[in-house]
């Protein structure tokens, strides 16, 4: 099988996507970074875009992210919130360790949060995305009333029909 | 023919909790199977609904359909508004915007403190940029300098050099004129000249020979 095409084709396979804590607050809308394509203080910039734009748009899908080049001296994140409220981090000559620890500290969903969030995890939940499709399953539980029909007056269609109305 | 596809428990749905052991259950027909004789040109007749009465009954489900869709959206909403606005809610808001208001502040001291490593690095690099500025200034000055000595020390070869000038025409011509320079001469390997054009070199003796003096 050939090579992915273009450079660190890695930041386009599913597992580098997935795994990543880059979960943005519930109140960000937009996530804006400003840098140039020159210059040494910008390099940690380039660098975060480079690695974790992708990962960033991955895990928050509605959510706007744009870049601008070459139009300030030094490079900044500016993330705009839902009450109109601008978080502006100034990440001057930062590297892009150290701009990734702080987007994730300061506008990011802490590990708590999507611990509770995390629907897989948690055996209580029911579904689509989660260890088990319906209670059902479970052993102990009432078996599925499409093998095994429910008793009459469980059902809401004979509960709450009235003969002498109709 | 198809003989009994796979276990006697797939694909059953809807059957009576106690099965029979001894009969084979027909489920459905194999997958792979042809259609039968009598069913291959089977047409199923089409229920025919007049054009009037079928934009009735869209009107009607139409009309059904918007209203039980906005009736879930809007009873979704009154959920989540009451979701928030129970105690825990109001807590858990509280509890993140005192998170939010503590982050803002320390984002807020981080930003502060790239500005000052920013304008000291800024100061550092004006004072570079004056001091190669101040050093190209003089490198050209004294290129200058130099440029100045180098033209005067040709002017002044050129001055010392004879020229002829205006007043001196007409004597110099009369001097040509006087002492017309003759070409017609040989030189010697050893430096010796022998001038003249029918001169032949055993004619003259080994003493006279004029050695050739460089004016």
């Amino acid at each position: 099988m050939p090579f992915m095409k273009g450079p660190a084709p890695i930041r386009r396979t599913m597992e580098y996507l997935d795994r990543n804590k880059l979960v943005l607050k519930e109140r960000v809308k937009i996530f804006s970074i400003n840098y140039n394509t020159k210059g040494e203080n910008h390099e940690g910039a380039r660098q975060f875009v480079f690695w974790h734009l992708p990962q960033l748009q991955f895990k928050n899908p509605n959510i706007q992210i744009t870049t601008f080049k070459n139009l300030t001296p030094s490079p900044f994140i500016r993330c705009y919130l839902e009450n109109g409220e601008e978080v502006l981090m100034d990440v001057d000559f930062k590297s892009k360790d150290e701009i990734y620890e702080r987007v994730r500290r300061i506008i990011c969903k802490s590990e708590e949060t999507l611990k509770a969030e995390d629907k897989l995890d948690n055996p209580a939940n029911f579904g689509s995305k989660c260890q088990k499709h319906c209670i059902c399953e479970v052993p102990g539980q009432l078996p599925c009333p499409s093998l095994v029909p429910l008793p009459k007056s469980w059902r809401g269609k004979y509960k709450f029909q009235k003969p002498d109305e109709l | 023919m198809f003989g009994s596809s796979g276990s006697r428990v797939l694909n059953v749905i809807n059957i009576s909790y106690l099965q029979s052991r001894s009969k084979r259950v027909w489920v459905r027909k194999p997958l792979g199977s042809p259609m039968a004789k009598s069913k291959i040109f089977r047409i199923t007749p089409k229920p025919v609904i007049p054009e009037d009465e079928k934009a009735e009954m869209k009107r009607l489900f139409d009309n059904y359909k918007n209203s039980m869709k906005s009736l879930r959206q809007y009873f979704f909403e009154q959920s989540l508004k009451q979701a928030e606005s129970g105690e825990v809610a109001q807590m858990k808001h509280r509890l993140e915007d005192q998170e939010h208001e503590r982050l803002m502040e320390e984002n807020r001291l981080e930003n502060e403190k790239t500005a000052m490593l920013r304008e000291e690095r800024l100061k550092i690099q004006a004072e570079k940029t004056q001091k190669n500025v101040l050093a190209s200034l003089i490198k050209k000055e004294r290129e200058a300098k130099q440029h100045e000595i180098q033209i005067e020390d040709f002017l002044t070869k050129q001055m010392s050099t004879p020229f002829i000038q205006p007043e001196n025409i007409e004597k110099a011509i009369e001097d040509a004129l006087a002492n017309p320079v003759n070409f017609n001469f040989a030189l010697d390997l050893d430096g010796y000249v022998y001038r003249g054009k029918e001169t032949s070199i055993d004619m003259i003796p080994e003493e006279k020979r004029e050695r050739l003096n460089s004016n």
